[in-house]
């Protein structure tokens, strides 16, 4: 959080197509959350080009980067960060309402999203009422609701208990299999976590270790 | 996102802390209700003022001895001459008075209390009305006939539960005979109220009670002139004081021995009296405001610290800077606005309340002080809600997302 830089990648060259189911795996410090940051547009490189849909969007400004994660990202996280006060169908809207979708149709599209992570009947429950897990599928009911190209999780199961992250894990799977084009990004230190992609990209500092596609 | 959504999402912030934004509010409450309040007391009293002069007759022209000067004094002689239309074609009545506190006594009771000795004229020119007899005559003044008109409060001091009328009473030691008692005043401004008065005929307070007053027995202690009108009083005053200065055998450049005032001038000196005062009471309601203002900015930073977190990930899922702003400055200007309204609600309800447990004078609620709070309520929404508001959409979304 200092003003010292300190370059966190280095050269790193990575591809993914629309469609991929991709782990990117690393050691904390290996510059893993600096890659997720940067392939969320919530960070820009200094130096070098990230291409998101054949745009670069290494120089766009604040707002328009606002705009590329409000609609080609649905980002999921590890401590699922659900704003506790409002319900959880207020909180999949969200995304919509800062699209600009007006008040009905969102209301359409959030219980969609719901219902896909298999909470339908939850909608006005707060987060605090709901368990560690139903918090979680919220959040990816959230991350779904503008129908993003990139799912972006980081730690997505790392304040689960191995059942639960199982179920989300599952979920993930499923999720792609009703959405063949959406790409899947998992951005974790677990290697049981990461099996369960179809490629497998490794970090260690700054530098992709490997990439092995099953 | 809409404007209308950020109301909403707004309002959704703010009554999840209810009792915060509460307290957030109470200062600009406070502030807002002493604005109003104040200006309303300020109105009140201005109308109070303006309505006592109204009873009182606004085209009235009181005339007394420039006490600056050495022995200046005004006599009867100095009331004919006023009196004369060649003189001051505007004076519809001279009524010449003289005057001191003199002990009365009727009934076992004594009191001490302000003696006019005035022409018969006096109780028509200044609306005096009777509740029992009447006035005494023009033939009672020239005949010195020992006759006197009770005030209202006079009458019940010395005759409680009795009929005043036609009882005899002793000023000082001269006996005098009630014909009339007045009709209730109330309070009158700057002067004594009739209610605290008794009238006699002057030539009586001139020759029997006040004889012995500096000047003379042919001195008085004022002339109260009527002009036709308001718009004649101003011509009036310059009539009166060419008479007097010719009259008194004043030169050129010598100081008047006399003043004249009439109740125009005295009302306008009055209320700028209190236009000096309602600005000073509505700037003890500005700091109040400002005082608020700072605790809404206060609240405000704590709150947009405190809600980091909430910030990254409004900002993760596709918040941009300018729609994270403005919903922060509309949360302020929206507490503002509400604390404008309590504290309008607030002056509303003080208002009535002190109108239900006196009467003497009426606060009034003014729409543009209404106004101008509300005004300044947004106003200070906007300026102490602001650095907040861009400290909230300057944070960077990782850096938020990471804050405990």
């Amino acid at each position: 959080m200092g003003d010292n830089s300190l370059t966190v990648l280095h050269g790193v060259d990575l591809m993914i197509r629309a469609g991929e189911y991709v782990a990117i795996i690393g050691p904390s410090g290996s510059g893993k959350s600096t890659l997720m940051n940067v392939i969320g547009c919530l960070d820009k490189p200094t130096t070098g080009q990230y291409r998101l849909n054949q745009q670069d969007v290494s120089q766009l400004s604040e707002k328009e980067l606002a705009r590329q994660r409000n609609k080609n990202i649905g980002f999921v996280f590890q401590r699922f960060n659900l704003l506790g006060k409002i319900s959880a169908q207020r909180n999949v809207e969200l995304p919509a309402q800062y699209a600009g979708i007006p008040l009905s149709q969102r209301r359409a599209l959030s219980q969609r999203a719901m219902e896909e992570v298999g909470l339908g009947d939850r909608l006005d429950h707060r987060p605090l009422e709901l368990s560690g897990g139903q918090q979680q599928r919220v959040a990816i009911a959230r991350a779904l609701v503008n129908r993003p190209n990139i799912l972006l999780a980081d730690e997505p199961t790392g304040a689960l208990d191995s059942k639960t992250g199982k179920e989300i894990m599952d979920l993930f799977e499923s999720l792609q299999v009703q959405n063949p084009s959406m790409t899947i990004i998992l951005v974790t230190h677990d290697h049981d976590v990461a099996a369960r992609a179809k490629r497998v990209v490794s970090i260690r500092d700054g530098l992709i270790a490997s990439d092995i596609t099953n | 996102m809409s404007l209308l959504e950020i109301f909403r999402t707004a309002f959704e912030s703010l009554t999840t802390n209810k009792l915060r934004t509460l307290l957030t509010m109470l200062g600009i409450v406070i502030g807002v209700a002493a604005v109003v309040i104040l200006l309303a007391m300020g109105e009140g009293v201005q109308l109070y003022i303006d309505k006592q002069f109204a009873g009182f007759g606004s085209n009235l022209i009181t005339i007394t001895p420039n006490l600056k000067v050495p022995d200046a004094r005004l006599t009867i002689d100095d009331s004919r001459a006023i009196a004369d239309k060649v003189n001051v074609p505007n004076a519809r009545r001279v009524v010449p008075s003289v005057g001191g506190e003199l002990k009365i006594s009727a009934n076992g009771n004594s009191i001490s209390r302000n003696i006019n000795g005035v022409t018969a004229e006096n109780f028509a020119m200044r609306n005096i009305g009777f509740i029992q007899g009447s006035s005494f005559s023009q033939t009672d003044v020239e005949n010195h006939n020992r006759v006197a008109v009770l005030g209202y409060k006079v009458a019940q001091d010395l005759f409680p539960n009795q009929i005043a009328l036609g009882q005899n009473i002793l000023i000082d030691s001269l006996p005098a005979r009630v014909v009339g008692v007045t009709e209730r005043k109330g309070s009158q401004g700057p002067s004594t109220s009739t209610d605290d008065m008794i009238f006699v005929p002057i030539t009586v307070a001139q020759e029997k009670l006040l004889s012995n007053r500096p000047g003379g027995v042919k001195s008085v202690s004022s002339i109260t002139v009527e002009a036709d009108s308001a718009a004649t009083s101003n011509q009036a005053v310059n009539d009166i004081a060419k008479t007097l200065r010719v009259r008194h055998n004043l030169l050129a450049g010598q100081t008047d021995d006399f003043q004249v005032q009439d109740q125009a001038s005295l009302l306008s000196s009055l209320s700028s009296i209190v236009n000096i005062l309602q600005i000073f009471l509505a700037l003890i309601g500005a700091i109040a405001l400002l005082v608020g203002g700072i605790g809404i900015m206060n609240i405000m930073i704590v709150n947009v610290t405190e809600r980091t977190r909430e910030i990254g990930v409004r900002k993760a899922i596709g918040a941009d800077p300018a729609t994270i702003r403005l919903q922060f400055l509309i949360e302020a200007i929206v507490v503002t606005c509400l604390a404008g309204v309590l504290g309008i609600v607030l002056s509303w309800l003080c208002v009535v309340i002190t109108n239900s447990v006196q009467t003497t004078f009426t606060p009034v609620i003014q729409p543009d002080a209404v106004a101008l709070a509300f005004g300044v309520s947004v106003f200070i929404g906007i300026v102490f809600g602001l650095y907040p508001a861009i400290r909230a959409s300057n944070m960077e979304p990782v850096e938020a997302l990471r804050y405990e």
